[in-house]
This record gives C-alpha cells, sequence and structure tokens, in this order.
C-alpha cells in the first residue's frame, strides 16, 4: 500500500469516529463503569494506582474501588455499620461527592477545588454515565 | 497542598525514552541507531552518545562521565535526572510546582551478541508523607536480549512492546490509553528483525507478576509492529496491532502510523491513529470502540533548537461522540551534550472545550 492510502484510510476513519450514529448511553453496572472509565482515568501510575494509592484510595479493582467509592462490601447487603456515606451516596447522585470532583461543581454550584482527574475532565458521557449508576443505586453489578 | 502533590505525581512518571522526532530528521532510520533497547528510549549506545555532542546538541562530549571515564567495552552506563516546574490552571484552580521528576540508572553488560539490560530508578517523589526509599525503587525494564549483525533480536524480561510512535512523553493519549503509560510494562518474549528498508517486531507479554512492580491493566497478549521506510529514508508507514485480554475486559487495538521529512522545510511530520475495540467480561457493559489519534510537527530551527506542536485526540466511545482533545507547543533547547531544556505548553479539554485545563512545564533534564 502506497503512503498516501495510509492517509487517506486514518482520515476516513477520523470522519466516520464523527458520523457514527449516536446511541443512548447504555445501562450502566459498575464492573462496566470501573472497566471503562474508572481504571483507564484513575487507577494510574501516580494516582490510584494499588501502586500508589495517594490520599489512601486505591480504585486498581472493581471490588475494592467500589468499597472506597461508596463504603459497602461488593455483592454484600449493606450492614448497620457501614459508613453512612462515601465518595457515592446510592441513590443521588446529586449528593455525591464523586459527582463534584467529577463536574468540579457541588450540589449549590459552587466551585469545588478537589477536582478529579487532575489533567482534564472526563467527557460529559462519561460523568453522565456514572451519574446514572449512582441514581440507579450504584449497585455492584 | 493536597493538589500540588496530585500533579507533581502525575508529572514524575515522565520517562527518558526516545525522541521519535529524531528518527529521519537526523539521519538514522530506526531507534537502535542510538539506543540499545529495539523499542528506543532509554540507555544510549556509543553512537547515540557521539550524536548527542555532534548533532544534537550545541557541543560538548556526549560519552558516559563526559569522557572523564570510559567503562570497559562489555559494560554500559547511563543516568538519568530531571527536574520540573509547572504551573497548571483547571476549574479556576491554579498552581505552581517544582518538583523531582526522574532518577533512573541504566546497565547494560554483555557482548554485542547477548547482554542483560536493567533500568533501576526512583519513582514519584513528591507525595506527602514520602514513602519510605526503597518502596519508591522501581525497575521499568529488565530484560535479557540476544541479537544478530544482522538486525534480527530476541528478548525476554520487562519492557514495552515495540507499539506506536514511542513518544518519549508517557501522557500522550496514544500511550495513556492504550496501556504504555507510566510503569505499565509488562513481562514478556519479543522478538523481531531490522532491515534495510524495514523492521518488523512481535511481543507476547503477560501481566507482571506482583502488584508493587506497576500499574495499570493487568493484561496478556500480543503485539505486533511493522514500519517500512520509503522515499530514500524520508517517509515511514507502519501498521501495528495489539490484542490484550484482562480478567476485566479484552482490547483489541488496531493502527498505522506515518513519518515525513521534508529536508529543504526541515520539518518532520508525526502521526498515529489507534482503533482500538474494548470488550467486557461477562456482558458487564456493551462493547466499546475507541480512538486515540497523534498529529505532531517539529523542526530544528537552529542547532541546539528544536520547536514543535502536536495535537492529541481521545474518543473512548465513539458511538458517544463525546472526545477528549490537547494542543500542545514545544520547545527544546540542547545547549550541550548531557543538557536538555524543554518547555511545553498544553491545552486539553473534553466535548466543547468549555473548562480546558492549561499546563505550562518547563524541565531540565541531565544524563550522564
Amino acid at each position: 500500500m502506497k503512503p498516501g492510502w495510509y492517509a487517506v484510510v486514518g482520515w476516513l476513519v477520523l470522519i466516520a469516529g464523527g458520523c457514527l450514529p449516536a446511541e443512548d448511553p447504555p445501562a450502566p453496572r459498575w464492573h462496566y463503569l470501573h472497566a471503562a472509565i474508572i481504571q483507564p482515568n484513575c487507577a494510574t501510575s501516580g494516582c490510584h494506582s494499588a501502586l500508589t494509592a495517594l490520599a489512601g484510595v486505591n480504585l486498581a479493582d472493581a471490588e475494592g474501588a467500589y468499597v472506597i467509592l461508596t463504603g459497602h462490601l461488593c455483592g454484600q447487603p449493606p450492614h448497620p455499620q457501614d459508613p453512612p456515606r462515601n465518595y457515592v451516596t446510592p441513590g443521588s447522585a446529586e449528593y455525591s461527592e464523586l459527582v463534584y470532583q467529577l463536574r468540579g461543581v457541588d450540589s449549590t454550584g459552587r466551585s469545588y477545588r478537589n477536582v478529579m482527574p487532575r489533567d482534564t475532565r472526563l467527557p460529559e458521557s462519561e460523568i453522565s454515565l456514572i451519574e446514572s449508576w449512582i441514581d440507579a443505586g450504584a449497585a455492584c453489578d | 497542598m493536597r493538589l500540588i502533590f496530585v500533579i507533581a505525581l502525575l508529572l514524575c512518571g515522565r520517562i527518558a525514552d526516545a525522541y521519535p522526532q529524531f528518527q529521519l530528521s537526523q539521519g538514522v532510520d530506526r531507534c537502535t541507531a542510538c539506543h540499545f533497547s529495539p523499542a528506543g528510549g532509554g540507555l544510549l549506545n556509543d553512537y547515540g552518545r557521539n550524536e548527542a555532542g555532534e548533532t544534537i546538541s550545541r557541543g560538548g562530549d556526549g560519552r558516559f562521565l563526559h569522557g572523564v571515564w570510559e567503562p570497559p567495552t562489555w559494560l554500559r552506563l547511563g543516568v538519568d535526572l530531571r527536574g520540573a516546574a509547572a504551573a497548571k490552571a483547571q476549574a479556576g484552580a491554579r498552581d505552581v510546582i517544582v518538583f523531582p521528576m526522574q532518577a533512573d540508572a541504566y546497565v547494560r553488560a554483555g557482548g554485542e551478541a547477548f547482554s542483560v539490560n536493567l533500568t533501576l530508578g526512583v519513582r514519584g517523589g513528591a507525595r506527602d508523607p514520602q514513602p519510605p526509599f526503597v518502596e519508591r525503587l522501581a525497575s521499568r525494564e529488565h530484560y535479557v536480549m540476544y541479537e544478530r549483525p544482522s538486525g534480527t533480536y530476541v528478548r525476554a524480561g520487562r519492557f514495552f512492546p515495540v507499539f506506536g510512535i514511542r513518544s518519549q512523553d508517557h501522557t500522550a493519549f496514544v500511550r495513556r490509553y492504550l496501556g504504555f503509560h507510566t510503569l505499565e510494562e509488562p513481562y514478556g518474549v519479543a522478538g523481531g528483525m531490522f532491515g534495510k528498508t524495514h523492521e518488523t517486531h512481535v511481543s507476547v507479554f503477560i501481566a507482571r507478576p506482583a502488584e508493587v512492580l506497576g500499574s495499570g491493566v493487568k493484561a496478556k497478549g500480543v503485539a505486533v509492529y511493522h514500519e517500512r521506510r520509503l522515499m530514500d529514508d524520508t517517509a515511514a508507514v507502519g501498521a501495528q496491532a495489539r490484542f490484550a485480554v484482562s480478567p476485566d475486559d479484552s482490547r483489541l487495538a488496531i493502527g498505522v502510523i506515518g513519518k515525513r521529512w521534508f529536508p529543504d522545510a526541515k520539518i518532520l511530520l508525526l502521526g498515529e491513529l489507534d482503533l482500538q475495540r474494548q470488550a467486557f467480561a461477562a456482558d458487564a457493559g456493551p462493547t466499546r470502540y475507541q480512538l486515540a489519534a497523534y498529529g505532531g510537527a517539529s523542526t530544528f530551527v537552529a542547532r541546539g533548537w528544536q520547536v514543535g506542536a502536536a495535537v492529541h485526540r481521545w474518543l473512548p466511545d465513539l458511538r458517544q461522540r463525546s472526545a477528549r482533545d490537547a494542543f500542545e507547543v514545544n520547545v527544546q533547547y540542547f545547549p550541550r551534550a548531557h543538557f536538555e531544556l524543554h518547555a511545553l505548553t498544553r491545552v486539553t479539554g473534553a466535548g466543547d472545550f468549555e473548562e480546558p485545563s492549561l499546563l505550562a512545564l518547563l524541565q531540565l533534564h541531565y544524563y550522564l
């Protein structure tokens, strides 16, 4: 294949990327969210990987990340001794600190300084998926 | 204060990889012209050290210890030290930080055919409180290699598979989102060959055996890379594929790379485009199709001065039309062999760029 063809194919792919029909976000499940969004964006070397666990937060594996974010054990029914609230308030994205961190504003619309990820915001579609999961009860499914 | 440490750690992992901008533009056609590693980066060979003094920088002796002491021929040593100052603005927050970035030592022992290679360094040292020194030690690469004068090689150990443009910048989207971020080197076996006008590499890899060895998805798989140089070594095109399986997902990435050197204008264009299919285990969610792209241009405006600009693009789910983009301008100054001053300005944003983040980074690099 001549070099020009590589460029043509490349540009076609780029154009195709913008022309695919948009779909409604799928019903989010925790293991999907973790593998698709949390792990690649948060569990990197200098941040919340198992190796670094910045601020004591290790988001490298789905079950451990679920415990840290929700305060509940994955696959276990809520326990009276579970912390009342952590980064995620199941059923309410509006009152979940994780959403404040991702959006950079809290529920009153004020700027939230502890923005995550540090380098740049997640795409809107990914934040919306996380909000949908929280509003649906933040199950560990 | 916590924000400062987090940003510092984000940047600390920057490693001393090769500059892909030097290929073609400096009269060399492959990474191994200047580096021992088939993937480039890390320890410079004798030719690379000579080039550092004679061509890239404005003079000086590029040899180990500036030529004061020459190690025996079976031993090659090197050290990379980097420090940086960065200013960053995002969501109304502004911070300025100064921090150590990298401290790596390289050892290559052996002859022209068989060698043992080790990189040992200290990872992210800006965390508060500082972990014990022993816990901060990390070895990104350690492998044994057998190579022949014909250009074929085989190696086993820890290293990144040959893949992509192999930018020195681990935050480049084609690295960060495709499994080539800091300390994500897997273990594996690789083989390849360098011909007059082409190179081919095949790597089979497994996840790191212990969590403390690194970060990223613990996956096993295979990566293939083929590059062909054209037009009297002023152009190169490549095709690549990587398939990785982890307990949570499988990722198949297929991509192309292109390099074009315009000798008259003294401009090098560099591009990479990858499509990735991410499928999830146990039907956790719908398969995603992703796109990572890089396009850059660079030129040496004078001896020792390289100026460049680049665009990064990442679409984590093509059907959601949600993108992350970055634009950057780089100025690199090589005043003498062993020294580099790198100024980077980058704007990154998601979607419509309503709230972009701004980064200005000044990095001082010294190697022995």
